[in-house]
C-alpha cells in the first residue's frame, strides 16, 4: 500500500473517556482519522474497540473529551444526526432490516438524503416520484457497485452470509457517507470472501470514502490500511503503518501477553 | 391504451361496478339486518388499516387502540347532537375529530417511545382503559359525555340538504340510509386502503419497517426514529377518528360501551390474524372478524329449535370461539392467514 | 388525617393480596420473559371455586374453619392445574416464536377462561353468604377486624415461604439459575421444562388463595374480575421490579397503599365530586410513571435492551 501523505484530519477524537459503572471502557483515547484514508482500529479483547465506536457513531455519549467531524463538534450528537453528519456505520453483529429486500434495505439507507415526506408520499406528487425513481436506480447502482446486483430482490435474512456483510456496506454507502465506519467486515468470512472484500474496500477508497475500519483479520489489516491505530485496556496504545504496528514491542506484548 | 393497461383498468373497473352493486345483492340475498353488519365491516376495515399502520408497519404493539375510535365518536356526538346544542356540518367535524385522533395518538405515544413489546402493550392497554373510564365519568360536575347513558339523537351524515338519513330515489332506484352509508363507507374504505399502500411504499414506510425490524440500525442509518413513531401513531389514530365520527352519524348513538378493551383486542386481531402488515391480509382479517361472530347469532334459535332452551348465549359462544381461534391461530399459523408472501420463503434469487 | 390511619389499613390488606397475585406474573416474567394475561382469570377461578366450596360445605353442616380449609385446598388443586395445563398447551410450543405470538395466545387463554366461567358460573355477582362475621379492634383511631389481619398474615407466610423456597431449596435453585441463564442452566443438568412447570404450577396456586381471599374480603365474585385485579397484580409486579419476587411483594403492599390513599382522599378532597370510579385509573397511572420515570422498577437493575 502506498503511503497516504497526510491529508486533511477527517475525524479527530480528544481524550475521549467513557465509564460502565466500575468499568472503564474507554480512557483518555485521541487518535485522528485522515481524509482519504483507510485506517484500522485494532487491539486485544476488550481494548474498547467498539466502544470507540459506538461512541463515534453516536449510539453512546462519551463521559468526558471531544469528538470533531470535518471540524464541527459531534460527541453530544444523537444516531440518527450522526448520518446526516456524514459517517455511516455497518456492525459487528450484522444489523440488517430482516423481512425487506436486498434493494429496500440500500433504499433506507438514502433515507437521511432523501426528503419527501408523508404528503408527497399519500398525494403522490412529482417530486416524490421523481425521488423515489432516483433512489430506486441509485440503490440498485450500489448494490451492483457492491457485487449484489442480482439480489435486489431476495429478503435480506435470506442472503448467504457474506453477502449479508456486503448488503450491510451497501446500505451503508446509500447515505452517502464521508466516513464509513464498519465493525468486523470480515468476521467469519472465508479467504476468497476477504478477498473480494477488499477490493470493494479500495474502490471505495479510491472513490473519495474514508474508512476506519475494527478488523481482527491482521493479513486484511495489513494489506488494505494505509495507517492502523492499536487500542489497549482503552487506551491509546499505538498508531503507525501498518508495518510500523507490526514490529512496535508495546502492540506485541499488548497482543501476547507482557511476559514475552 | 396498452393492451396491457387496458386490460387493468377494465378489470378494475369491474370490481367497483360489483363493490358498488354488492349492497342491493346483500339485501335481496340476506336480508336488511346483513346489509347493515356490512357498514359496520367496512367501517372495521378502516379501523384495521389504520391499527395496522402502527402495529404492522412500524412494530408498534397498541392494545388501546380503540381509544382513538372513541376521540372520534365522541367528536361527532359533541359536534352534532343535542348534547352540547352544537350541530355542525360534516366537513368541519370529520377534519376536527380526525385531527382530535391525532393529537391523542401523539400523546399516547409520547411516552412510550422508549418502551418495547409487552411494555408498550400494557401502557397502551392502560391509556385505552383511561380513556374509557373518563368518558364514563365526565359527567360530573359539568356533563359533557353524559356518562354511561351515552350521547343519543346524532345527527346523521349530511351535505347541506341531502342527508344520509333519509332514502332517495335516482334514476327509478331507491337508496336507503343503509345504502347511502355504505357507498360513503365504501369511498371512505377505498381512500385509506390508498393511502395505505402509498404509504407503505415511500420513503416514511420504508423508514417505519426499518424501526419495526430493527431500531438501532434504523437510527444508524439516520431514521429520526422518534419523530417516525410519534407519526405512525397520529397517523394510525386518525384513521381511527375519522371512522369514529362515521360510526357516530351511523348509530345515532354512542356509549362507552362500545370502546372496551375487548374492541382493542379485536381490531389488533384482525390485524394479526389476517396477516400483519399485509395489506390484503387485514383486510381480510377485519371482514371475517366481523362477519363471521355474526353468522353465530343463528346459534341461539338452533338451541332453541333442537334441545327446547338456550344453552349457550350466541354473544358467550362467540367470545368462546374468538379465544380458541386466537389460541389455534398462534399455534398453527402465527404469521396469520395471508400473510405477504415474502415471508413465507419464496425466493426470487435469479443467481449466484 | 381523619381516614389516614384507616385507609393505610385497608390498603395493606388490598396490597397484601395484590402481593401474591403479583408474585404469579412475576415469576412466569423472569424465567420466560412472558406477561401471563391469563393469570389473573386463574386467580378468579380460584375466586369463584372458592366461593362454591363454601357454599357446599357449609350447607353440607360442616364447620367454618374447616370448609375454609378445604376450599382453598380445592382452588389451590383446579388453579394449579390450570396454570400447568395453559402452559403446556398454549405457551410451550410458542418459546421461540416472535414476540407477538405468545401475547396473542395469552390474550386468547384469558378470553377462553373467562367466558368457560360465564358459562360455569353465570354472568351475574356471585355472593358469598356472611358465613364469617369477623370481629373489629379499635386501633390508632381506625376499625381493623380479625379478617383482615388474618389476610395479612397469611400473605406474609406465603410469600415468606415463598422467598425461602427460592433460596433454600433445590428446586428454588434450579428455578433462579433458569431465569439468569436457561441454556446454560440446561448444561447443568436443569430440567428446564420442569423448572418452567413449577413457576406456573406456584404461581397458580399462590393466586388461587388469593382468589380465596377476595372472596372473602369483599364477598362477591364475578367472571370478569379477574381483569382488573391481574391489571393492578401486574402494576405492582413492575412498580417493584419485574422479575424479582421481592420487588412483587414490595410492589404489591405499595400499590395497595397508594390506590386506597388516593381514593379516599380523591372522594374527600373534591367533595365528593370526582369519586372511587377513579380509582381504577391510579393504578395505570403508577404503572405509566415507573415506566417512564423508572422502567427497572425499585428493585430491580437496569438491563440492557430487551429488544
Amino acid at each position: 500500500m502506498t503511503r497516504i501523505t497526510h491529508s486533511t484530519p477527517l475525524l479527530e477524537a480528544s481524550t475521549l473517556c467513557k465509564r460502565f459503572g466500575g468499568l472503564t471502557a474507554l480512557d483518555g483515547v485521541s487518535f485522528t482519522v485522515y481524509q482519504g484514508e483507510i485506517c484500522g482500529l485494532i487491539g486485544p479483547n476488550g481494548a474498547g474497540k467498539t466502544t470507540l465506536f459506538n461512541v463515534i457513531t453516536g449510539l453512546y455519549t462519551a463521559d468526558s473529551g471531544r469528538l470533531l467531524f470535518a471540524g464541527q463538534a459531534i460527541h453530544h450528537a444523537q444516531p440518527y444526526q450522526i448520518a446526516q453528519h456524514g459517517i455511516a456505520r455497518t456492525f459487528q453483529n450484522i444489523r440488517l432490516f430482516g423481512t425487506m429486500t436486498a434493494l429496500e434495505n440500500v433504499m433506507v439507507g438514502h433515507h437521511a438524503r432523501a426528503q419527501s415526506g408523508v404528503l408527497g408520499a399519500i398525494f403522490n406528487t412529482t417530486a416524490t416520484r421523481q425521488e423515489e425513481q432516483q433512489i430506486r436506480e441509485t440503490s440498485q447502482t450500489l448494490l451492483t457497485y457492491c457485487g449484489l446486483g442480482n439480489q435486489a430482490q431476495t429478503v435480506a435474512s435470506q442472503l448467504p452470509y457474506g453477502d449479508q456483510r456486503r448488503l450491510e456496506i451497501a446500505r451503508a454507502l446509500a447515505a452517502q457517507p464521508r466516513l464509513l465506519a464498519l465493525d468486523e467486515p470480515a468476521a467469519g468470512m472465508n479467504a476468497t470472501e476477504t478477498n473480494t472484500l477488499r477490493a470493494l474496500l479500495e474502490r471505495i477508497t479510491s472513490d473519495g470514502i474514508t474508512i476506519l475500519l475494527i478488523e481482527h483479520d491482521m493479513s486484511l489489516v495489513m494489506q488494505v490500511c494505509h495507517r492502523v491505530v492499536v487500542l489497549d485496556q482503552g487506551r491509546h496504545l499505538a498508531a503507525g503503518t501498518p508495518q510500523e504496528i507490526q514490529k512496535n514491542p508495546a502492540v506485541i506484548a499488548a497482543y501476547l501477553g507482557s511476559s514475552v | 391504451m396498452t393492451s396491457l393497461r387496458y386490460a387493468s383498468w377494465s378489470r378494475q373497473l369491474l370490481i367497483i361496478s360489483a363493490l358498488i352493486v354488492a349492497p342491493f345483492a346483500i339485501e335481496m340475498l340476506l336480508g336488511r339486518s346483513w346489509l347493515r353488519i356490512t357498514d359496520v365491516a367496512l367501517l372495521y376495515v378502516m379501523l384495521a388499516l389504520g391499527l395496522n399502520i402502527v402495529v404492522g408497519f412500524a412494530g408498534l404493539l397498541d392494545l388501546g387502540y380503540i381509544a382513538f375510535f372513541a376521540v372520534g365518536a365522541y367528536s361527532y356526538a359533541l359536534l352534532a347532537s343535542p348534547q352540547l346544542a352544537i350541530h355542525a356540518p360534516v366537513l368541519v367535524i370529520i377534519p376536527v375529530g380526525a385531527a382530535l385522533a391525532a393529537l391523542f395518538g401523539i400523546a399516547l405515544g409520547a411516552p412510550t417511545l422508549r418502551l418495547r413489546g409487552d411494555y408498550l402493550a400494557i401502557v397502551t392497554l392502560g391509556f385505552g382503559e383511561i380513556i374509557r373510564v373518563l368518558l364514563n365519568n365526565l359527567n360530573r360536575p359539568i356533563n359533557i359525555t353524559n356518562g354511561p347513558q351515552g350521547i343519543t339523537r346524532i345527527d346523521p351524515l349530511h351535505i347541506s340538504q341531502f342527508s344520509f338519513g333519509h332514502s332517495h330515489s335516482l334514476g327509478g332506484i331507491t337508496f336507503t340510509p343503509l345504502h347511502q352509508y355504505y357507498l360513503i363507507f365504501l369511498a371512505f374504505v377505498l381512500i385509506t386502503i390508498l393511502i395505505s399502500v402509498r404509504l407503505e411504499h415511500s420513503r416514511i414506510g420504508r423508514a417505519w419497517r426499518a424501526i419495526r425490524d430493527d431500531e438501532l440500525a434504523a437510527q444508524a442509518m439516520g431514521i429520526h426514529t422518534r419523530n417516525l413513531k410519534l407519526l405512525a401513531f397520529a397517523m394510525g389514530a386518525s384513521f381511527g377518528g375519522v371512522a369514529g365520527c362515521l360510526f357516530a352519524s351511523f348509530q345515532g348513538f354512542i356509549s362507552p360501551e362500545s370502546f372496551q378493551l375487548i374492541d382493542s383486542v379485536m381490531i389488533l386481531c384482525m390485524v394479526v390474524l389476517g396477516g400483519i402488515g399485509h395489506i390484503g391480509g387485514v383486510i381480510l382479517g377485519a371482514l371475517l372478524l366481523t362477519i363471521l361472530p355474526e353468522t353465530l347469532r343463528y346459534i341461539g334459535p338452533l338451541q332453541q329449535q333442537i334441545f327446547g332452551t338456550v344453552y349457550i348465549d350466541p354473544a358467550d359462544l362467540r367470545m368462546l370461539l374468538f379465544g380458541l381461534a386466537l389460541v389455534l391461530m398462534m399455534l398453527l399459523r402465527p404469521r396469520g392467514l395471508w400473510p405477504k408472501r415474502q415471508l413465507t420463503g419464496q425466493l426470487t434469487n435469479r443467481g449466484g | 388525617m381523619d381516614i389516614f390511619v384507616q385507609q393505610l389499613i385497608n390498603g395493606l390488606v388490598l396490597g397484601s393480596i395484590y402481593a401474591l397475585v403479583a408474585l404469579g406474573y412475576t415469576m412466569v416474567y423472569g424465567i420466560l420473559g412472558l406477561i401471563n394475561f391469563a393469570h389473573g382469570d386463574v386467580t378468579m377461578i380460584g375466586a369463584l371455586v372458592s366461593a362454591t366450596l363454601i357454599q357446599l360445605l357449609h350447607a353440607a353442616g360442616l364447620p367454618v374453619p374447616v370448609s375454609l380449609l378445604l376450599a382453598g385446598g380445592g382452588a389451590v388443586v383446579v388453579c394449579a392445574s390450570l396454570g400447568f395445563s395453559i402452559e403446556r398447551i398454549a405457551y410451550r410450543p410458542l418459546r421461540n416464536a416472535p414476540r407477538l405470538a405468545p401475547l396473542i395466545t395469552a390474550i386468547g387463554v384469558s378470553i377462553l377462561i373467562q367466558y368457560s366461567a360465564a358459562l360455569i358460573w353465570g354472568k351475574q355477582y356471585i355472593a358469598l353468604p356472611a358465613i364469617i362475621t369477623p370481629p373489629s379492634i379499635e386501633f390508632a383511631g381506625a376499625q381493623i377486624n380479625h379478617l383482615q389481619i388474618a389476610i395479612v398474615i397469611l400473605a406474609a407466610c406465603i410469600m415468606g415461604g415463598l422467598i425461602w423456597f427460592i433460596h433454600h431449596s433445590r428446586m428454588g435453585r434450579a428455578m433462579r439459575a433458569t431465569e439468569q441463564n436457561p441454556a446454560v442452566a440446561s448444561l447443568m443438568g436443569v430440567d428446564t421444562h420442569a423448572v418452567i412447570a413449577m413457576t406456573f404450577l406456584l404461581g397458580s396456586a399462590i393466586g388461587a388463595i388469593a382468589g380465596l381471599m377476595v372472596i372473602l374480603y369483599y364477598g362477591i365474585g364475578h367472571y370478569f374480575m379477574g381483569f382488573m385485579l391481574g391489571l393492578k397484580a401486574f402494576t405492582a409486579a413492575v412498580l417493584g421490579g419485574i422479575g424479582n419476587v421481592g420487588g412483587a411483594v414490595i410492589g404489591g403492599l405499595l400499590l395497595g397503599i397508594i390506590e386506597s390513599l388516593a381514593a379516599g382522599y380523591i372522594e374527600q378532597l373534591s367533595g365528593g365530586l370526582l369519586g372511587s370510579n377513579y380509582r381504577d385509573i391510579f393504578a395505570f397511572l403508577v404503572l405509566i410513571l415507573v415506566l417512564l420515570l423508572r422502567p427497572q422498577g425499585l428493585l430491580g437493575q437496569r438491563s440492557g435492551d430487551r429488544a
